[in-house]
């Protein structure tokens, strides 16, 4: 027998090992299988090697969610990639539609929050003096026994006068520059 | 000693070892069955003696009751006839010619044998290498080592599922199997 017979003979041989082991042979094919494997040490040791194998995969534990096996065809592989491209494109697609808006929309510069901050100011300190109740305290502590009731506040209008915030904004403004 | 795998393992007398109160699945008994005389003309071989191997039978079928729940149904009959082999080098190493000298002197016995837990060590140690190797193969042949064991499909259904011949499919689940044992031998001699 040439080496590349042996070699073949011995491929089928293994392979009907497994073919054994699995069940899968013909019922007359099982039973030459096992009157052979009566009489041969090295099917035997060839069956011995097959079934250690087998049994030492089946308890290892894979149930095939192992990172490189998977049992769909190629293409979902290409579908897998595609999506990370469509998710990669639609990121970027989004910050530049950000940074756009941004520079269509500029934040208001350091002056104009400043006289921002002035209107406001000026707003709520006529405005609210005038129309809340309580800055007239004085009058209302003299003519009002209910008054005395309430929480002490402050007479004066201070804690409306927000004139000290216009200050602040206007010192940063300076020390930045 | 013989058995009848037909019948209840609590019933035989070896079952007061520790498989009291387990009844073996229908599977079980079925691939036993199955099995029997491809099991016996193993250890026929392995082993010589006729009792040794009713002897060794009747270990593997109380293991198979015993530990093989986990065992995936398509990888059952090998996990049987690794048992047989595993069982049969013990039973060989242990009727050695030293041994049986030895066990004129009452001695020997406890002195050689491997203890349990240091067997499971080493399982411990071949699965974690083997799961590395599994992890090393090529993606078709884990496909099909999954598919075979875990699956349960026959490599027919493996080959049309895969649409790749019947002769492919064998051969990757062969040298899938070939490569583990290389990967798993390597490591043991580093």
């Amino acid at each position: 027998m040439t080496t590349d017979q042996h070699f073949h003979t011995d491929e089928l041989s293994r392979n009907e090992c497994l073919l054994y082991l699995f069940d899968e042979l013909s019922d007359e094919q099982q039973q030459a299988f096992e009157s052979r494997l009566e009489n041969s040490d090295a099917m035997a040791d060839q069956l011995a090697r097959a079934a250690d194998l087998i049994g030492n995969v089946a308890m290892s534990g894979i149930d095939g969610k192992s990172s490189h096996s998977n049992d769909s065809p190629p293409w979902s592989k290409q579908r897998r990639v595609a999506a990370v491209l469509l998710t990669l494109a639609g990121s970027l697609a989004l910050t530049f539609l950000f940074n756009w808006t941004s520079l269509q929309n500029p934040k208001p510069t350091g002056n104009e929050q400043l006289q921002i901050a002035e209107v406001w100011v000026a707003t709520i300190t006529n405005d609210e003096v005038q129309e809340d109740p309580l800055a007239n305290l004085e009058s209302f502590a003299v003519t009002s026994v209910s008054l005395d009731m309430a929480d002490p506040i402050d007479s004066s209008t201070d804690g409306l006068d927000l004139g000290w915030m216009v200050e602040a904004i206007a010192q940063g403004e300076n020390n930045e520059g | 000693m013989t058995i009848d795998p037909g019948k209840n393992p609590n019933e035989t007398e070896a079952a007061d070892d520790g498989a009291e109160g387990r009844e073996p699945d229908n599977n079980w008994r079925d691939v036993f069955l199955d099995s029997e005389p491809g099991l016996r003309a193993f250890l026929g071989r392995r082993l010589g003696q006729h009792a040794d191997a009713e002897d060794c039978l009747q270990v593997v079928f109380l293991k198979a009751v015993e530990q093989g729940q986990n065992i995936p149904v398509a990888a059952r009959k090998a996990w049987l006839f690794r048992v047989a082999s595993n069982q049969a080098a013990r039973i060989w190493r242990d009727q050695s010619t030293t041994t049986r000298i030895l066990e004129k002197h009452a001695e020997s016995s406890a002195a050689n044998e491997t203890p349990d837990h240091l067997e499971n060590l080493v399982a411990q140690e071949t699965t974690r290498k083997l799961r590395q190797a599994i992890d090393q193969l090529p993606p078709s042949w884990q496909q099909v080592v999954r598919l075979r064991i875990h699956e349960g499909m026959t490599f027919q259904e493996i080959a049309n599922h895969l649409q790749i011949p019947l002769g492919t499919a064998l051969t990757q689940m062969r040298r899938a199997l070939e490569q583990l044992a290389a990967k798993v031998t390597r490591d043991e001699d580093s």
